[in-house]
């Protein structure tokens, strides 16, 4: 494993270098034939053997099981009359905390400079934009009447009736289209010099016909790489509040309500460090398994994993946190109802719950500490799951632990999801990994033109500066020895 | 809205019960939808639940409709063909077994038919009845003397087993007038309120309102009552009950004693009631007592009603076995084929399944249920018209007479007992007549027609002519304005029956106090059951209805279904770890396996089991429902069987419970407090008690007020509001089904309320005033303490509170449930999308959502709902006749919830402004709207109005009241219904005596900060 902190014996500077970002010194001409082959070749059989079930279990569980639903009501269900929002208001916020990643490590990371986003940002962007659109649906089909859901949106009507713009639900409305809106547009305009790529390597026809479309007439021109740095420069700054707005919103679904165990003030910065958190779970999730199949070693690299890991365990720590102030505020709180709120989630009925929360999320991630658990992709994978499911959990707790025990005991409940509930949920993991792998089947799944930006041939009027790349320029001649990846 | 002035005299169907009498209300087409009290009527009392639900029935389209011959439709012709054959052999060898009732018309009609053919004999049965009070009663005083306890004037009240504020209704207006004198709005009346001591076993509506309950196993009440005897110097009359009575409470006698002492310190203002499931010797020791306390003629009222009591059904079977019954009619609604205790066996006896007795050759049964036991085995079965389709007439306790008047033609062409009793009657001479009159008709009809004129009137149903014939001869003479006045108010005013001689037939109370043998006090080996009527379904008659199935049991909160219910000490002694977990229990030589369910506060070693349930093919909505308990009893003791033996099993039954929580879990929720504490200080312990009540005050972040700062609210319109008086209300569910029927409230079924689904508006939290360290999950309560052997219970109705600040309104993002300029929070269901985000954010948990089309498909059969567009509807048959035309039916997928009867409220305003057109501003008059849970509360516990300061309403003085309350004020919506804090009026000198009752009597929530 290249360490990043060895100096070299001989070279100019007696620094302490990076990891470099592609390893093995591959040329500009590699990178594109490796990102461009994947779709240009045919599949591996392990694309189909994942594809037809993904795509069968969404064709069932969200098609077919969502047709179900607006035919029959909201009851097939487990929603009640305690627990009014039950599965699908936690899958809702899962999705959409998955969905943080891929903004956050291109808009937030392009503007800090972080050379190593450019390696993962497509793919979490593609992320982001397939799981609002599992998070979309939640809220979308849990209504009662769907076929009434346009009165959500402030179209002017015979009725003269207008939105409630107090509703945190109609914030949550405008919250995520937005984001969904500017995550696909974000997602696709960084997208336009590598479509033009594949575009020119095409043979005519549909193919070329198609991909021509979608990269805007690209020419790679000075002047369209100028006007498309700045407006990729402006949609970044303009995702960044967004990053950080939508969770928020999410959260103030819950934060504005008088709901014992939601009304809290810590629950926006809470929601965004736990979306971010299971976004790069979800990353590394999908990102490692797609690595190995199509021989990526080069470009994401351990240093990736090694970064990823990091912030899953700062924003796990940051939800830890969160976790245990709110228990101590309940408790120091004197307020009877919040304390009885918090004390059910620990230690009522749905103790598991709270329990698989705490473990996979608090403490599952503290193997970051250790850095041979950062380098080993199995504890990485493992975590990574653990932290996709701990995140479930978070808002199964928030959510079901919270709701059949509130104010009244009188009228206290119970939950217990359907099998309705259930496939559907199964159904939209595999609308999400289908398209998934869609995206890795026709588009390019890593971003050929930033990568090649973080290698030093990129600085054509390099003066000499080292630049945060990987290789000296010595090394990049063949003076001196570039040490290989472990 | 219907007119109240179209009215008819409700009658319970239960006949062993007070009759009640109440206004229908036709809708504008005139067919009746819900039923209201007639408050002119001198013992109204609001409407009861079975009452309620009654209408229901009218339109169930499982009702008896067709006439069956050994369970096959026929015409009507070879009815009336079979009819003659009958009329042609009546007299020696005809039996009938009628209910318990009090119709003069029916008495009347029996009477004639057993002059024109001697040998008729009549039977009377009832499942639950009072007959062991009647026998006491008669036995002392004579036959057909009644007693009449009047709880007006009760001020020491000691109940023995007796329900009186729930299914062992006495007569009169008890609930009113109980409530009444407990009434407290002042210091002055916290004094002079009345007192309850309840000794039960089983836990009753009544022991709940009680003041000091013991626990006293049924079986023991006996030598309870021997030992207040003894107390209140009534002692020679108990001197032929053996034992004495014991109790592992240390305080017991001191119980008693104080007990004693205040009954005789109440100079004839006490009374002393005993439970119709007790024998005729625990009445006797109470009519013994209530002598000593000098209650007769001051607390009781003894009637002379005329009408002696009936021979029993154990007279009908010595009858039977006898070979000399050959026709028997049965026409009483209590099922007797299903009812009857187990070893009467009166389904084998009387199919000749039963060693040396021949078959009953033909037996005619007259109901509206053909979906019964006794329907089964008779050869033929009549369909009896609802009580709102047919004339009758019935006398209340006091003797008041009233007319049921139909409300509407006999839907499906039935019979009531009346027109069967009249078709029987008939002699030649009058057939003659009736045919010369129909002739005669149909001549002029005929000569009308053919001048082009319409047909003359029909005439009077005969049914009528005999309740006008019965009228006169209460009336004393024929007058048609007394009558045309009877029919306007539904009774006849001063038509009570003359009062009866308080003067004690010594020898037939020895005689009847003979022979009596000691119970031993219940033990884990060999255990008291107690048979109950059902809160919901009374005796089984109601078991087809869907309303009465859905209500939680008031106690237990069991829905669809009936329990072996026992104490916290029995189910850990048993072995019984969870609500639903299967007992066994054997008794009377008969098995019974039926779900437990853990209540505080029952006797030990004591098993409830409600009756009704259990019952063969009787409906889609009764089919299926509970466990049927009748085959356990003996018709020496029909509800109270003793040496049972009870096993806890392994399986446990899904149970449909609505509240399994006991405990308030330290919220000031439910407020109690004592009269002594409120004369002190009247705000305090209301004001003081949670930390509800002691909260700075709410700074709302949205102001209710408009764009340019003028309110929301508008203080020139009434400003709607509600109390509930937690000191009056009982528990007893008339609101909720009131409220069922007022707003087209469907029922879910018992799948969907185990999925937490129900549908009701208005719901009764229940709560022990028990310290749980224990939390609620689906296993039930976990029990570690032992103060849950014997807690308080309290009870509190919760509905849509009408929040002024209505945490609810903030949250719906399209604007569809807003608030009314007159203080309403109201719903509009079309613009309602089902975000339910609403309900999430009520702190009152008071929506309930449309999960499915439930007034579309049918939610009885079974896995129906979940089929969706496929699934069989409903929204066809004639219970949609039922609807309240003023109020929308649900579609699924939105939300609903109590809107204070809103379309009473415009109904009111719209008037208020026909009648003011000139005015300007024209509001309803203050109190002059009632909503249907007001009406149908028999204690009078809810009030509702106009809460502005100074509109002099009835609700605005009592929320002005100290102990008006706002429950959880912590959240700071502003409620626009609060609740009046219950009040106990303990004896102090009993509380001098008992550090338990000390602890207990009141203190539901006194410890709460």
């Amino acid at each position: 494993m290249a360490t990043g902190t060895t100096a070299t014996s001989s070279g100019e500077r007696n620094v302490l270098r990076r990891d470099a970002l592609v390893l093995n010194n591959r040329s500009f001409a590699w990178i594109t034939n490796r990102v461009c082959g994947i779709i240009e070749n045919r599949q591996p059989l392990l694309w189909w053997i994942l594809f037809l079930p993904c795509a069968a279990l969404a064709a069932f569980g969200v098609a077919g099981l969502l047709s179900y639903l607006v035919s029959t009501g909201v009851g097939v269900w487990g929603n009640n009359n305690r627990v009014m929002w039950g599965w699908p208001i936690v899958n809702f916020v899962f999705w959409i905390g998955i969905g943080h990643a891929g903004t956050l490590i291109s808009a937030i990371l392009f503007l800090t400079r972080q050379n190593w986003r450019t390696s993962v940002n497509r793919a979490a962007e593609a992320m982001t934009i397939f799981a609002v659109m599992c998070a979309g649906l939640f809220p979308a089909f849990h209504v009662g009447r769907i076929w009434m859901a346009w009165f959500l949106a402030p179209i002017p009507n015979a009725n003269a009736i207008w939105q409630n713009f107090k509703s945190p639900l109609l914030w949550d409305v405008f919250a995520v289209s937005t984001y969904f809106t500017v995550s696909l547009i974000f997602w696709f305009l960084g997208m336009v010099p590598d479509l033009a790529s594949i575009r020119d390597r095409c043979k005519p026809g549909l193919r070329k016909l198609l991909y021509g479309i979608a990269s805007l007439g690209w020419r790679g021109g000075n002047r369209q790489w100028r006007h498309y740095e700045m407006a990729y420069l402006l949609l970044a700054a303009l995702s960044t509040p967004l990053v950080l707005s939508v969770h928020s919103v999410v959260s103030f679904d819950f934060a504005t309500s008088v709901v014992p165990g939601w009304h809290t003030t810590i629950f926006p910065p809470y929601f965004v460090a736990g979306a971010i958190f299971g976004g790069f779970a979800m990353v590394l999730t999908l990102m490692i398994p797609a690595r190995a199949i199509y021989g990526l070693h080069d470009l994401i690299t351990m240093k990736h994993v090694d970064n990823m890991a990091k912030i899953i365990l700062l924003t796990g720590s940051i939800v830890g946190y969160a976790y245990l102030m709110e228990l101590f505020i309940s408790y120091y709180g004197a307020n009877k109802y919040e304390a009885a709120a918090f004390e059910k989630r620990v230690t009522g009925p749905f103790w598991w719950a709270y329990a698989s929360m705490m473990f996979c999320n608090v403490v599952a991630p503290q193997a970051f500490w250790f850095k041979w658990c950062r380098q080993n992709l199995m504890v990485v994978m493992v975590v990574a799951m653990f932290v996709n499911i701990g995140m479930w959990f978070e808002r199964f707790v928030i959510i079901v632990t919270t709701l059949p025990r509130m104010w009244l005991p009188g009228d206290w409940g119970d939950f217990s999801p359907t099998w309705v509930d259930i496939w559907t949920f199964i159904g939209t993991i595999g609308m999400f990994l289908a398209l998934f792998l869609l995206f890795l089947r026709f588009l390019p799944c890593i971003n050929i033109a930033e990568v090649k930006w973080t290698k030093e041939g990129a600085h054509v009027h390099d003066d000499g500066h080292q630049s945060d790349n990987e290789i000296t320029e010595r090394q990049y001649r063949g003076d001196e020895a570039v040490p290989t990846a472990g | 809205m219907g007119d109240p002035r179209q009215t008819a005299a409700l009658r319970h169907g239960d006949a062993a019960r007070l009759r009640q009498h109440a206004a229908g209300r036709g809708d504008a087409r005139g067919r009746p939808t819900h039923l209201q009290n007639n408050p002119l009527h001198p013992s109204s009392s609001g409407v009861d639940q079975q009452a309620q639900a009654s209408i229901l029935d009218l339109y169930d389209p499982e009702r008896s409709r067709d006439f069956l011959k050994d369970g096959k439709k026929v015409s009507r012709a070879e009815f009336d063909a079979a009819l003659a054959e009958l009329k042609a052999g009546l007299g020696e060898g005809t039996a009938f077994l009628v209910g318990a009732g009090t119709s003069p018309t029916q008495a009347r009609l029996i009477k004639r038919l057993q002059e024109r053919h001697a040998g008729v004999q009549v039977f009377e049965y009832e499942a639950i009845s009072d007959a062991s009070l009647v026998a006491a009663t008669e036995a002392a005083f004579g036959a057909g003397v009644r007693q009449v306890p009047n709880f007006a004037k009760a001020k020491r009240i000691v109940s023995l087993d007796c329900d009186f504020l729930g299914t062992d209704q006495l007569g009169g207006a008890s609930a009113r007038d109980f409530s009444r004198g407990r009434r407290v709005d002042s210091a002055e009346d916290a004094k002079s309120m009345n007192r309850l001591y309840s000794l039960e076993g089983r836990w009753t509506l009544t022991g709940g309102m009680a003041d000091h309950r013991l626990r006293v196993p049924a079986s023991q009440i006996l030598k309870a009552a021997k030992k207040l005897a003894q107390l209140v110097g009534a002692g020679e009359a108990a001197s032929a009950v053996p034992g004495e009575f014991a109790s592992d409470r240390p305080d017991v006698d001191a119980f008693f004693e104080k007990m004693a002492e205040d009954l005789k310190s109440a100079n004839g203002a006490a009374l002393v009631v005993a439970g119709p499931g007790q024998s005729p010797a625990v009445h006797q020791l109470a009519i013994a007592i209530n002598q000593a306390l000098g209650a007769f003629g001051s607390t009781i009222d003894l009637v002379e009603t005329g009408s002696p009591a009936l021979p029993s059904i154990w007279e009908l079977a010595k009858a039977i076995r006898a070979g000399s019954v050959k026709n028997l009619i049965i026409t009483t609604a209590a099922d007797p084929a299903y009812s009857a205790p187990g070893d009467l066996g009166f389904a084998e006896l009387v199919k000749g399944e039963v060693d040396g007795v021949s078959k009953v050759p033909n037996i005619i049964h007259l109901g509206t249920r053909h979906l019964c036991a006794t329907a089964r085995l008779a050869n033929w079965h009549i369909p009896a018209a609802h009580y709102l389709e047919s004339w009758g007439d019935v006398r209340a306790a006091d003797g008041t007479y009233s007319v049921i008047q139909p409300m509407i033609l006999p839907l499906y062409g039935g019979l009531s007992e009346i027109d069967l009793l009249l078709a029987l009657c008939e002699n030649d001479a009058e057939k003659e007549a009736r045919l010369a009159d129909a002739k005669k008709r149909e001549e002029t009809a005929a000569m009308m027609a053919e001048a082009g004129e319409p047909a003359p009137p029909e005439p009077p149903l005969p049914a009528m002519g005999e309740v006008r014939a019965s009228f006169d001869e209460i009336a004393g003479g024929s007058d048609d304005a007394k009558w045309n006045n009877c029919l306007r108010d539904g009774f006849l005013a001063g038509s009570g029956y003359p009062k009866a001689q308080a003067t004690v037939n010594a020898a037939n109370v020895a005689d009847m106090m003979k022979g009596l043998k000691e119970t031993a006090a219940p033990t884990q080996a060999a255990m008291e059951v107690q048979f109950a009527a059902d809160y919901k379904i009374f005796d089984g008659r109601w078991v087809n209805n869907g309303w009465l199935q859905e209500a939680p049991e008031p106690i237990a909160k069991i829905t669809w279904d009936n329990a072996a219910l026992i104490s916290i000490k029995t189910a850990k002694n048993l072995g019984v770890e969870k609500e639903g977990q299967m007992v066994r229990v054997t008794v009377n030589g008969q098995t019974l396996e039926l779900p437990a369910v853990r209540i505080p506060g029952i006797a030990d070693n004591v098993v409830v089991i409600a009756l009704g349930y259990g019952q063969k093919e009787c409906g889609k909505a009764g089919t299926g429902t509970g466990f049927d308990a009748n085959p356990l009893r003996s018709l020496d003791s029909p509800f109270i069987a003793t040496g049972a033996v009870v096993e806890a099993m392994g399986e446990t039954y899904e149970l449909a419970m609505t509240g399994e929580h006991w405990a308030m879990e330290g919220r000031a929720i439910v407020r109690e407090g004592t009269a002594e504490m409120f004369e002190k200080n009247e705000a305090f312990f209301a004001q003081t008690q949670g930390m509800d009540s002691h909260i700075p005050p709410n700074i709302p972040i949205y102001k209710p007020e408009g764009r340019n700062g003028e309110p929301h609210l508008d203080p020139s319109m009434t400003q709607w509001g509600m109390t509930i008086d937690l000191n009056s209300c009982t528990g007893c569910n008339a609101c909720l089904t009131a409220c069922q029927s007022e707003n087209n409230i469907p029922i879910v079924g018992k799948e969907q309320v185990m999925n937490f689904r129900d549908m009701h508006w208005i719901r009764l939290d229940r709560y022990f005033a028990v310290d749980l360290d224990g939390h609620f999950e689906k296993e039930g309560n976990k029990v570690n303490d032992d103060n849950v052997d014997d807690p308080e219970m309290v009870v509190q109705p919760v509905a849509c509170q009408q929040c002024e600040l209505a945490p609810c309104e903030t949250v719906c993002p399209v604007n569809a449930t807003v608030h009314s300029p007159d203080g309403l929070n109201v719903m509009a269901y079309n613009r309602c999308i089902g975000t339910r985000y609403c309900a999430n954010n009520c702190p009152y948990k008071a929506r309930r959502f449309n999960f499915f089309d439930y007034n579309k498909r049918d939610p009885l059969i079974e896995g129906n709902l979940m089929k969706g567009p496929l699934g069989e509807r409903h929204d066809n048959d004639a219970r949609v006749l039922q609807r309240n035309p003023n109020v929308t039916v649900r579609m699924r997928g939105v939300m609903e919830k109590c809107t204070y009867c809103v379309q009473r409220l415009q109904t009111a305003k719209i008037k208020a402004k026909q009648d003011g057109r000139d005015a300007n501003n024209p509001q309803p008059k203050p109190d002059s709207v009632k909503v249907a849970c007001q009406i149908a509360c028999p204690s009078e516990a809810i009030e509702f109005g106009d809460v502005r300061k100074n509109s002099g309403s009835a609700v605005r003085k009592l929320k002005d009241s100290g102990r008006n309350y706002q429950l959880l004020k912590y959240v700071g919506a502003e409620p626009r219904t609060s609740y009046l804090a219950r009040l106990k009026n303990p004896n102090p000198a009993l509380l001098a005596a008992s550090e338990f009752e000390r602890k207990k009597v009141g203190q539901a929530t006194a410890s709460m900060h």
